[in-house]
């Protein structure tokens, strides 16, 4: 799992990346210094949690995925089926291009923890 | 009514005493007895009373400095006991316990790594995670800090998920509930213990805070973080609320900086759970960025099989619109970023 964050943070415009159960404990993270893992989790969590239960009540399906921009950066938030990855881009980063990539990977650490949970 | 059930419907002497310590004015009471109790090695005793006091009285300084002393001496009683079974048969709860008293300490990363080490020895004991908890929620009631309440919250939910008649997990889950002025769900947490114990401390604060405290009126728990922090609910007065005319394919809100709904379009789902979500995801997401180093919050996009959701940043409010076909997210997106011809209806 640490591999596949280390892969994601070689992305060009990736700051660091965490993968967290869905209320939000940290599982594992490759996240630049500085960063307070807990801080993002946390606060990854109630984000999450608070688009999804707005998208239930527009159309009784969750999100896939949660982008969130701010001036500083951007927060990708990625479905893993039981579990959450956190990425963290530059702020302006063309999104399209490295959403595929970052996909393309959360397909795999989702394989991963599938196993783990089997 | 015979005597034995009069007899049982009258609460013990015990329990009556003890609940005269949790009326108004009762604070320093409440602190002899706790003393009475340490003295004559009921340390656990004296230690849930404090705690129970330091949220029935809160802010209490005084009862907060007493729980630390109590605390503090008891971790460093147990300190070397705890080495040893760390060393000797290492566990989940050993770990846990280590951890729980070096933070007591005043040993933050000692503690977090025996924590992390409980929760990776066994990610199915609450203990590890309840460690960590009782750091962040000491944390929240003595430095109001929020930050560390949400974290409080996060584990003990987890703790609680894994073993849910957990005595420790549901008191400490109280608390916080407490301390986020929400008897309501704090009485549902504590059923458990009220059936058994109903002179335990903890149910005793609730009782006597219940007294003083209105009911809360939501369920929604990142809503009562929200109102903690900022002292104030959304209004959403729907006398007031304006029309924001929208394409049919798109559902529009717009949410003002009281996290009120103060517009939509014809047809958006103006219900109590869909304005609560709204006000929500508002406060919360214009809370997160900034806390999480990332500045402030300027949009977010959701996608799934149920569409496309969009929130588009405007100064201290915030535009939500949904659309079920995620084909038109462009469109959505280019509609929501032009004047949407609000103000012309307005």
């Amino acid at each position: 799992m640490n591999r596949l964050l280390e892969k994601l943070n070689e992305i060009p415009g990736v700051l660091g990346s965490m993968v967290m159960t869905d209320d939000g404990i940290p599982v594992a993270s490759r996240l630049s210094e500085g960063i307070d893992e807990e801080c993002v989790a946390a606060f990854s969590s109630t984000a999450r949690l608070a688009v999804n239960r707005t998208a239930m009540h527009c159309s009784g399906e969750e999100p896939e995925e949660v982008i969130l921009e701010a001036e500083g950066g951007n927060l990708l938030l990625v479905n893993l089926d039981g579990a959450t990855l956190a990425v963290m881009t530059h702020a302006g980063l063309e999104l399209n291009t490295g959403l595929l990539e970052i996909r393309s990977l959360a397909r795999r650490l989702s394989g991963i923890l599938e196993i783990r949970i089997s | 009514m015979g005597i034995i059930e009069s007899w049982m419907k009258r609460p013990r002497n015990s329990e009556e005493h003890l609940a005269e310590l949790f009326v108004p004015g009762a604070e320093t009471r409440l602190l002899e007895r706790a003393q009475q109790l340490d003295e004559r090695g009921d340390h656990l005793d004296a230690t849930q009373l404090l705690r129970a006091g330091t949220v029935r009285f809160y802010p209490w300084n005084e009862g907060e400095a007493a729980l630390d002393r109590y605390e503090r001496s008891r971790a460093r009683a147990s300190l070397a006991s705890l080495q040893d079974a760390v060393d000797s048969r290492y566990s989940a709860a050993d770990a846990a316990n280590l951890s729980a008293a070096l933070n007591r300490l005043g040993d933050s990363s000692g503690a977090t790594s025996w924590a992390h080490a409980a929760i990776e020895e066994d990610p199915c004991n609450p203990e590890g995670y309840l460690a960590i908890a009782r750091g962040f929620l000491r944390r929240f009631r003595r430095e109001d800090d929020s930050v560390a309440g949400l974290h409080a919250l996060r584990y003990l939910s987890k703790a609680c998920q894994l073993d849910p008649g957990h005595g420790e997990c549901l008191r400490a889950l109280a608390m916080l509930l407490l301390l986020l002025a929400a008897p309501v769900a704090a009485s549902k947490v504590l059923r458990p213990i009220t059936r058994v114990s109903p002179s335990d401390p903890i149910v005793l604060a609730l009782d006597a805070l219940t007294k003083i405290l209105p009911p809360e009126n939501t369920t929604n728990v990142q809503e009562l973080f929200l109102r903690w922090e900022t002292g104030s609910a959304p209004t959403n007065d729907e006398t007031t609320r304006q029309m924001i005319p929208a394409p049919g394919e798109f559902d529009v809100w717009e949410i003002d900086a009281t996290r009120s709904l103060v517009a939509c379009s014809d047809g958006a789902d103006q219900g109590q759970q869909m304005t609560e979500s709204l006000s929500v995801l508002t406060g919360s997401l214009y809370q997160a960025t900034p806390r999480m180093g990332l500045g402030e919050f300027s949009r977010f996009t959701a996608r799934g099989p149920g569409g496309v959701l969009i929130g588009l940043a405007e100064s201290g409010s915030m535009i939500v619109s949904h659309c079920n076909r995620r084909s038109l997210e462009s469109s959505l997106g280019r509609w929501l970023e032009s004047d949407r011809g609000r103000e012309t209806i307005r």
